[in-house]
């Protein structure tokens, strides 16, 4: 019974890390996907997140993981605890089976529940994504580097980081409890390091105990006469003055999402903004305007760090076609629209996220989307 | 941990706060304030939703609120939003110790989910909620930016807002219009209840 549940499980885990990680895979940006979907909103306002929900909606669930697994199965990326349990299971067996004492038995034992504790870590944190991706739809941006040549512990972080085990997961709502291995940070779970990089704004450091930056990265963060630039264990890339050996931004390589108060994380480098918003949040000057998690963030460009949100966007919003969503049952358009789009016997309208939506008042169903406004 | 104190405090604050509201007399009638906020004539109105929060005595816990949690720009743009905003009575009920969690650095999650869960997308006036009551047998269910539904309902001549938790926080003042939505000022803070909001459906 326990063989089986650890195939299972063993199983499990291959079929659907793939998926989660191909779920990820415009944000990784292999093969320069489109940047805008990578980044959820900027697939184009109201209808774009639409579209954007409804092509990922299917990777989320786990029954849609099979047909990734076949495809993807040979390159063993996702899978990586599987061959762990597959051994603990053969070591188990051949404790039994030559009965070379009970110390060694247990020990067995003892790797099989490990197995299994892993089986069970992995199954919560596949659920933890799903659920992430599902709120979050295609809004996630994990945009990951290509990888060339081996670097010993930065390689080996980065692969955990495919395979998710470095992942920082969003749960509905807030963090309640986070994964063994990350620590609870606003709404987030996210591996410690991270939690001190925000602090480390403003701080000297002395250059020489930092390491260079990672080959991968040095197209973006090389140094000139006014800057150093050093990595950080922890997965960022600090940028020092030369004059004061202060440091002056930081650049989570990672992304976590984003927060206020945090520095931007570089999955975020491409403008991504609704296209209803776009007039009113444009890049350039002092600031730099990110869309996550239904909101527009505001980065002030010369530390990289997010001051405030500028715009909350409805969640679920409206969408042409469905059932007018709950919460909704008060006429809403902003006052220089009411005259032209007023409800009466044919028509009702509502605003959601810049746009104006006519709903027949009987079917109660959205019928179009009749104007954008911002 | 600031988010269980947040339950059981504005639990107590937001009956507290009903309370008061009954207590002070059930004239009830919501006073609105349409114009009070508009320039110029007209139906235009000058001042941004933060704007006058940040110049309404009565509002300057609500500003500071929305300054701590980096929401300030948010209500300062031209998106419009309904904002049912707590008078500094609402929040002085919520325990100081609660309060300082919210408006630490640390607390700015839970702040912003709190805040959020006053704001509705659009501008629905006290008109449009008693229209849509009156379609909705007597209730009106606004969704708002945090996710969680608000019900309004009304009272004697005044609007009641319930939130997920089943608090209820009463509209002192109404439809004050603003350029970028409109606000409601109200006599308590709204809470989003865990797992549901306030029109019973799951989240």
């Amino acid at each position: 019974m326990r063989k089986l549940f650890l195939l299972a499980g063993a199983a499990a885990l291959a079929a659907t890390m793939p998926a989660l990680a191909q779920g990820k895979g415009g944000g990784q940006g292999k093969g320069g996907g489109n940047p805008h979907a990578a980044h959820g909103g900027g697939g184009g306002g109201q209808q774009g997140r639409g579209n954007g929900r409804a092509e990922r909606g299917p990777q989320a669930r786990p029954q849609q993981a099979q047909p990734q697994r076949a495809q993807r199965g040979g390159e063993g990326r996702g899978g990586g605890r599987a061959p762990q349990m597959r051994e603990a299971r053969v070591e188990r067996g051949h404790g039994n089976g030559s009965a070379r004492g009970g110390g060694q038995v247990r020990q067995a034992e003892r790797q099989v529940q490990r197995a299994e504790r892993q089986v069970q870590r992995g199954a919560r944190g596949i659920e933890q994504r799903i659920v992430r991706q599902a709120e979050r739809g295609n809004g996630g941006g994990w945009a990951t580097p290509e990888v060339s040549g081996g670097r010993g512990g930065y390689e080996d972080r980065l692969r955990s980081f495919r395979e998710g085990r470095m992942l920082p997961v969003r749960v509905a709502g807030q963090a309640q409890n986070c994964p063994p291995g990350l620590a609870r940070k606003n709404a987030f779970c996210m591996p410690p390091g991270q939690l001190r990089r925000a602090q480390m704004m403003g701080q000297r450091i002395d250059v020489a105990r930092y390491a260079a930056v990672p080959q991968d990265w040095q197209y973006r963060f090389r140094d000139d006469s006014e800057h150093y630039y050093r990595y950080d264990d922890g997965g960022a890339v600090y940028r020092i003055d030369r004059d004061d050996n202060l440091i002056s931004s930081i650049f989570p390589l990672f992304s976590s999402g984003l927060s206020i108060g945090e520095p931007l994380p570089l999955g975020y480098d491409v403008y991504n903004v609704p296209y209803q918003y776009r007039d009113d949040y444009v890049d350039g000057g002092d600031y730099l305007y990110r869309y996550d998690d239904n909101a527009i963030y505001r980065v002030d460009q010369e530390s990289n760090l997010i001051d405030s949100v500028v715009a909350l966007l409805a969640g679920n919003g409206l969408n042409v076609g469905q059932q007018l969503p709950s919460g909704y049952d008060a006429y809403n358009l902003p006052y220089d629209y009411r005259d032209e789009y007023a409800d009466d016997a044919d028509s009702m309208y509502r605003y959601a996220n810049g746009g104006i939506y006519e709903v027949d008042p009987t079917t109660q169903i959205v019928q179009a989307l009749v104007e954008m406004i911002g | 941990m600031i988010g269980r104190l947040l339950t059981a405090a504005i639990a107590a604050a937001a009956l507290a706060g009903c309370q008061g509201a009954e207590d002070a007399g059930n004239e009830a009638a919501v006073p609105s304030n349409g114009s009070a906020d508009s320039a110029g004539g007209g139906n235009r109105a000058a001042s941004t939703i933060a704007q006058t929060a940040g110049q309404t005595a009565e509002l300057s816990q609500f500003a500071q609120a929305l300054q701590a949690a980096g929401l300030a720009g948010t209500f300062g743009g031209s998106i419009p939003y309904t904002v049912f905003a707590p008078v500094n009575a609402a929040f002085e009920a919520v325990p100081a110790e609660t309060r300082s969690g919210l408006m630490a650095a640390e607390g700015r999650a839970e702040l912003t989910r709190l805040l959020t869960y006053h704001v509705v997308p659009g501008v629905i006036t006290s008109q449009d909620i008693a229209a849509a009551m009156q379609r909705g047998q007597g209730r009106a269910v606004l969704a708002t930016i945090a996710g969680p539904n608000l019900i309004v309902t009304r009272e004697g001549d005044g609007l009641v807002v319930t939130d997920g938790a089943g608090n209820r926080a009463r509209i002192v003042q109404a439809d004050r219009r603003q350029s970028n939505g409109v606000i409601h000022q109200v006599d308590a803070v709204l809470m989003p209840g865990a797992g549901g909001d306030a029109a019973g459906n799951a989240q």
